[in-house]
C-alpha cells in the first residue's frame, strides 16, 4: 500500500476531535491535534473505528488493505500448520517403522546369527537418524545409574584442607 | 468287544491330583495349578485308566523344561512278569508331551527291551514294529510327497507365489550358515539368503506359524516322516535323523507314543488323518492298546501275551542303552 497517499488527510478520533496525518507506516500512524502529535498503532486503530477517515475513500482502502493483510496471515499459518503437521506424521511413521523394522531385526537376528545385518533397518537408521523408540522404563533406570552426575566424586586431599 | 469305563469327572481329576501328590508333595504343591490343568486335558473316557498308570510306584515323574522318559531298570529278556521302574521328566504346562511321554512309559512297562511295540506279537507273528515298518518302508515317499504339497499349499497362500520353492531350494544354504563360524563365508551366505528373498520368507514362515496347522493334523506322521527324511529347519515336528539310526525300532516306539498321546487326549482329526494315510498301523495299535487297557483296567496280568522271540537277535543297540528318549 502506498502510505504517501494518506499523508495531509483529514482524520477524526474516538472523541470525536480532528487531526491530520503526519506520518504513516506498516506499524505506526503519527496524527496532528492541535499542537500535539499522537502515534497510534494503525491496525488496531483502524479496526475498533478509534481512527476514521473523514474522506471514505481513504477508509475503504485501509480496510482493503487489512483484509488482504489479514487473509495472507491466515493462507502463511495454515501453509506452516500443514508443514508442522507433515512433519510430525512423518517422524511417527519413521519412529513406526523403526519399532517394526527393530523388532523384526531382532528376530532376523535370532535366525540368521548375531553378525547378520538387515539392510532396510540399517538404512532406515541412516536416513533418519533421529526416529527411535522411547526409551523403556529399565533402560531409563541404567541411563540414570550411569550417567556422570551420579558417579562417585574423586576424594578430597586431606593436605589440601589442612593447609586451608 | 472291549468296553470303555466311565466315571464322575471331578473324582478322576481329584484321583489324577492324589496320584500326583503321592509322587511328590513338592511336586505337587508347586505345579498344582498346571495338574489340575492338565487332568482336565485328559479325555475323560481315558482318565480312570491314566489315574491307574500314575499311581503305580514303578513310575517316577519329575518336572523339566522339555519332555523324557528314562527306563531306569531293564528287566529280564522276554519277560512280563516284573514291571520296571521309568521315570518321565516333563513340563506339566503342554498337555501333549505330558501324554506322548506317559506313552513311552506304558511302552516300556516291563523294560525297553520288552516294548509291547516291538516285542507283543499282535497277529501274524507280526508285532507293531513289523507292521508299521512294512507299511511305512512301502508309503513314505507318498506320505512326504503329500505333506509336503499341503505345506507347499499352506505357505504360498499365506505369504506369496513362489515362497515355498524359494524356501526348500535355499534350506541347505542356510543350513551351512547354522553350522559354519566363518566370518566371510557367513557374510556371503546371509547376503545370498537376502538376495534370493529366503529371509523373508523364513521370518514369515516363523512369525505366521504355517506349520501350526500341520502339527495340528500329522504329527505321528512327521515324527515317522523325521526317521526317513531330514526336516530340520522346516519347522516341522520330528527328532533328529541321528536319534533314529541308532535303533530301528525307535520309529515304531515313537509311533506308538504319538497316537498314544492323541487317543488319550481325544485328538480325533490326527486319528482321521491316520486311518487314511496308515491305516494297517493304526489298527495294529488299537489292538494292542486294548491288550493293555484290558489289563490295566481289569489288574490282569500280562503273561499271558505272546511274545515274538527273535526280535532281539536281529536288534542290538550300538550305543550306550541308556538312552534318553525326548519328545
Amino acid at each position: 500500500m502506498n502510505y504517501q497517499l494518506f499523508i495531509n488527510q483529514q482524520v477524526k478520533d474516538y472523541k470525536g476531535e480532528t487531526g491530520y496525518v503526519v506520518a504513516f507506516d506498516n506499524d505506526h500512524i503519527v496524527i496532528q491535534q492541535g499542537g500535539e502529535q499522537i502515534t497510534y498503532n494503525p491496525d488496531i486503530a483502524f479496526k475498533n473505528k478509534a481512527l476514521v477517515f473523514l474522506d471514505d475513500k481513504y477508509n475503504d482502502l485501509v480496510n482493503g488493505d487489512m483484509k488482504d493483510r489479514d487473509n495472507t496471515s491466515i493462507v502463511y499459518q495454515q501453509k506452516i500448520d500443514k508443514i508442522n503437521k507433515e512433519a510430525i506424521k512423518r517422524n511417527k511413521m519413521a519412529s513406526d517403522k523403526y519399532i517394526e523394522l527393530e523388532k523384526k531385526d531382532k528376530a532376523l537376528k535370532r535366525l540368521f546369527g548375531y553378525d547378520f545385518v538387515y539392510p532396510p533397518f540399517e538404512l532406515l537408521k541412516k536416513k533418519f537418524p533421529h526416529a527411535k523408540r522411547k526409551k523403556n522404563e529399565f533402560e531409563m533406570i541404567i541411563e540414570h545409574i550411569c550417567s556422570p552426575t551420579l558417579k562417585p566424586k574423586p576424594p578430597k586431599d586431606k593436605n589440601q584442607n589442612v593447609q586451608s | 468287544m472291549q468296553t470303555i469305563t466311565q466315571s464322575n469327572p471331578q473324582m478322576d481329576i481329584q484321583l489324577f491330583a492324589d496320584a500326583f501328590k503321592k509322587k511328590g508333595k513338592l511336586l505337587y504343591r508347586w505345579n498344582r495349578r498346571a495338574i489340575h490343568k492338565l487332568a482336565r486335558e485328559i479325555s475323560p473316557a481315558y482318565r480312570d485308566f491314566v489315574n491307574r498308570l500314575l499311581s503305580n510306584n514303578k513310575l517316577l515323574i519329575d518336572r523339566y523344561s522339555g519332555g523324557e522318559c528314562r527306563p531306569i531298570e531293564y528287566g529280564e529278556i522276554y519277560s512280563l512278569k516284573k514291571r520296571c521302574k521309568n521315570k518321565i521328566k516333563v513340563d506339566f504346562s503342554d498337555p501333549r508331551t505330558f501324554a506322548h511321554e506317559l506313552g513311552h512309559s506304558v511302552d516300556f512297562l516291563f523294560g525297553e527291551f520288552n516294548s509291547f511295540s516291538g516285542n507283543i506279537v499282535i497277529y501274524d507273528g507280526k508285532t507293531l514294529n513289523d507292521i508299521f515298518q512294512e507299511e511305512f518302508n512301502n508309503h513314505h515317499k507318498e506320505l512326504y510327497e503329500f505333506l509336503m504339497d499341503e505345506y507347499r499349499l499352506n505357505i504360498d497362500a499365506n505369504i506369496h507365489k513362489g515362497a515355498y520353492n524359494i524356501f526348500i531350494n535355499n534350506m541347505p544354504k542356510y543350513l551351512t550358515l547354522c553350522d559354519t563360524e566363518e566370518p566371510k563365508l557367513r557374510k556371503k551366505l546371509q547376503k545370498e539368503l537376502y538376495e534370493c528373498g529366503f529371509v523373508e520368507v523364513y521370518y514369515q514362515i516363523n512369525t505366521r506359524k504355517c506349520f501350526k496347522v500341520l502339527e495340528q493334523k500329522y504329527i505321528p506322521i512327521m515324527d515317522a516322516l523325521s526317521s526317513v527324511y531330514d526336516i530340520t529347519g522346516l519347522y516341522l515336528v520330528g527328532h533328529d535323523l541321528e536319534y533314529y539310526m541308532r535303533y530301528s525300532a525307535r520309529a515304531a516306539q515313537e509311533f506308538f507314543a504319538n497316537v498314544f498321546a492323541d487317543k488319550i487326549l481325544g485328538n480325533h482329526t490326527r486319528y482321521d488323518n491316520l486311518i487314511k494315510l496308515m491305516p494297517r498301523s493304526f489298527d495294529a495299535f488299537e489292538k494292542l492298546f486294548f491288550m493293555i487297557y484290558e489289563r490295566i483296567q481289569n489288574n490282569k496280568r500280562f503273561t499271558d501275551l505272546p511274545i515274538k522271540d527273535t526280535y532281539l537277535d536281529e536288534e542290538v543297540y550300538q550305543d550306550n542303552p541308556e538312552e534318553e528318549e525326548e519328545c
